[in-house]
């Protein structure tokens, strides 16, 4: 209630800009955000009306540091003015600067204060601060960054959402984090992201020993994201078989396959799906080359796997389409298959056998299929049309243009030349997509198909690239957020 | 027969009205309850508004008297401002000098749903409008340096990067 002078309906210039503050911020809650900003802006009051909390607390802040486009002035504008109150916080950063790393530490201070924070999302663009390949994580940066992370995960009683983007310095003092969030959130926990990116081509990270158990007292956790390593049998009794929890995705990443994994018994996995029913498994591999043996140790049938991401594994082949299509056809959403292109290109199948083509299999076979994306492997045209034809619900089917492959019977075309079990003369052709077939795929999808051009793809599919995560590690992050 | 209380404005008119129609006040109800001002004698006064905005008032709250309570401040309240009755914009075809001091009244008085949809008005008032539009529409003086309105130009573009 404010006392105001006497104003009589005959006075000159009301004061709008001079409203008590309580119903400035009713009338601003009201505005859009460019409104908002264009309210602001016109006199000093109603600026400092604009940061207060009520009016963007809610809305996710995203703060950016990242190499050549970093704009340092934008972000210390932000973290200054509305750090400190927001709710949704994602931070995306070069985790390899020493400068950007200060700022981003400096960040964590200021949530240490936060006590309204509900969701805290980390996306490094690589996994590791290490510069070079060869070094490790440097001992008294984790320390920091993990005493910072525990002030702010202390200070956050409503903590929903927790992701560690797979930043390896991060997740070094993994063990003692998860000591904390399981005494202090295990109640409000709905979301955490402990996966990492472990290459033993560039980063050795021995193995940080994490009990089962803390994962118990986590009742409401709806989406959790972990290594290999941890995924085992006490993990899934943990959340699916004595008790219902309210668990629907769980995300294993794949690294390496080390001989000591232990297979997970398919009555375990059949008893949480039981217990769970909404419960899809994510499983991203990453430079893990392995025999396909091996990938079955962790692929069991009854896992109810909904999203395959196989980046730089070179093992897409008939053997695990066909596994795949088995084991998965009631529950394979998505497939994204990612590689470099080489020269002579990788196939998954030989396209000149009779067999039907294990792609289109699989595209027909799963019946929850939306997304498809098969990059570095040669695809016959044909093929992607039957795949359109056979799985019209794809919202998703990239392919790179180079890969497409044409047989043309017939016509020479100073191109390649091949010679079939039958002795005709078969001519293969890349790049190109025929314009009527292009047609038919768009019209069977219900959406503007075409393959992807060179500029469209992610660096490491045309060159190699070092860390090889630049190419997918945004992915990954992406399918953290989506629920 | 209704029970009636006296309201007196900052001129000094009383006004007789409803309990049950002044309660739509918190503040006026928070003095009858709290401070026992419920006798048919007592006068309330109510220095901060004059006897032509009281009446409006009034007649506001005499109108709606029969709608349901408004919910509680809701967190997730929709940005809606669509959704003004017609009586109420047909009562709030006013001069802007009466709109704001209904809007002080609303305040003052703490009447929740004569406050929303005052605001609503003044938030369709504003929409869709420049920063000197808006400033134009309500009088409103830009207090500004120039080096002020080139930061706050810079600051609205990162706001509005993603």
């Amino acid at each position: 209630m404010v006392l105001y002078n006497n104003i009589n309906n005959s006075d000159a210039v009301q004061q709008w800009n001079n409203l008590p503050n309580v119903v400035l911020i009713e009338i601003f809650t009201l505005l859009s955000d460019s409104d908002l900003l264009n309210t602001s802006s016109t006199c000093i009051n109603w600026r400092r009306i604009f940061y207060h909390p009520k009016l963007w607390s809610k809305q996710r802040l995203q703060l950016k540091l990242i190499d050549r486009t970093y704009n340092l002035s934008a972000y210390r504008y932000k973290m200054q003015n509305f750090l400190l109150y927001s709710q949704l916080v994602e931070l995306r950063f070069d985790p390899t600067q020493i400068l950007i790393l200060k700022e981003i530490l400096q960040a964590f201070e200021i949530l240490a204060c936060n006590r309204q924070l509900k969701s805290l999302i980390l996306r490094p663009i690589t996994s590791s601060s290490c510069l070079n390949e060869k070094e490790q994580p440097t001992g008294p940066l984790c320390d920091k960054i993990f005493h910072l992370l525990k002030d702010v995960i202390e200070c956050s009683p409503n903590l929903e959402e927790l992701s560690f983007g797979c930043w390896i310095e991060a997740l070094h003092s993994i063990n003692d984090l998860m000591t904390i969030l399981n005494q202090s959130r295990h109640q409000t926990l709905k979301s955490l992201h402990l996966a990492s990116i472990k290459n033993s081509e560039t980063h050795f990270t021995p193995d940080i020993y994490i009990s089962s158990e803390v994962f118990s007292p986590f009742r409401a956790l709806q989406t959790l994201s972990i290594d290999s390593t941890y995924l085992t049998e006490n993990l899934l009794h943990c959340f699916g078989q004595s008790q219902r929890t309210p668990l629907n995705k769980l995300i294993v990443h794949v690294s390496e396959f080390r001989s000591d994994i232990v297979q997970i018994n398919d009555s375990v996995w059949q008893t949480v799906s039981t217990n769970l029913p909404n419960l899809r498994v994510t499983v991203h591999m990453i430079n893990a080359y392995e025999t396909f043996r091996k990938y079955a140790r962790i692929l069991r049938p009854e896992m109810p796997l909904s999203h395959l991401r196989m980046y730089f594994c070179s093992s897409l082949n008939v053997d695990m389409l066909c596994y795949l299509s088995i084991h998965y056809r009631n529950t394979l959403e998505c497939l994204d298959v990612m590689d470099s292109i080489t020269e002579p290109a990788l196939r998954y199948h030989n396209p000149f056998r009779t067999e039907p083509d294990p792609l289109v299999l699989l595209a027909w076979q799963c019946k929850q299929l939306t997304e498809l994306s098969i990059l570095g492997y040669e695809v016959l045209e044909v093929n992607l049309l039957a795949i359109a034809k056979l799985r019209p619900q794809l919202r998703t089917l990239n392919v790179c243009v180079d890969c497409v492959m044409t047989l043309q019977f017939g016509r020479l075309q100073n191109r390649h030349f091949f010679e079939d079990d039958d002795g005709e003369d078969a001519f293969v052709d890349y790049g190109h997509i025929d314009n009527y077939i292009q047609t038919i795929i768009s019209e069977s999808v219900g959406w503007q198909w075409r393959p992807l051009q060179k500029h469209e793809l992610p660096i490491g599919v045309y060159e190699f690239c070092s860390p090889l995560e630049l190419s997918c590690l945004e992915q990954i992050h992406n399918s953290f957020s989506s629920s | 027969m209704a029970h009636k209380i006296r309201l007196q404005s900052s001129d000094g008119d009383t006004f007789d009205v409803d309990v049950e129609i002044a309660k739509q006040s918190a503040t006026i109800k928070t003095m009858l309850e709290d401070l026992g001002m419920e006798d048919e004698d007592d006068v309330i006064p109510l220095p901060n508004v004059n006897s032509a905005i009281m009446k409006r008032v009034i007649t506001w709250c005499t109108h709606h008297k029969d709608d349901p309570t408004p919910p509680e401040d809701d967190e997730n309240r929709e940005k809606n401002t669509n959704d003004i009755s017609s009586w109420d914009q047909d009562f709030l075809k006013v001069d802007q000098g009466t709109l704001f001091e209904l809007i002080l009244a609303a305040n003052y008085l703490d009447i929740k749903g004569l406050l929303d949809v005052t605001c609503k008005t003044v938030a369709n008032m504003i929409k869709g409008k420049t920063p000197e539009e808006i400033r134009r529409t309500f009088n409103i003086k830009n207090d500004f340096t120039p080096q002020e309105e080139e930061q706050i130009k810079k600051e609205n573009e990162w706001c509005e990067e993603k």
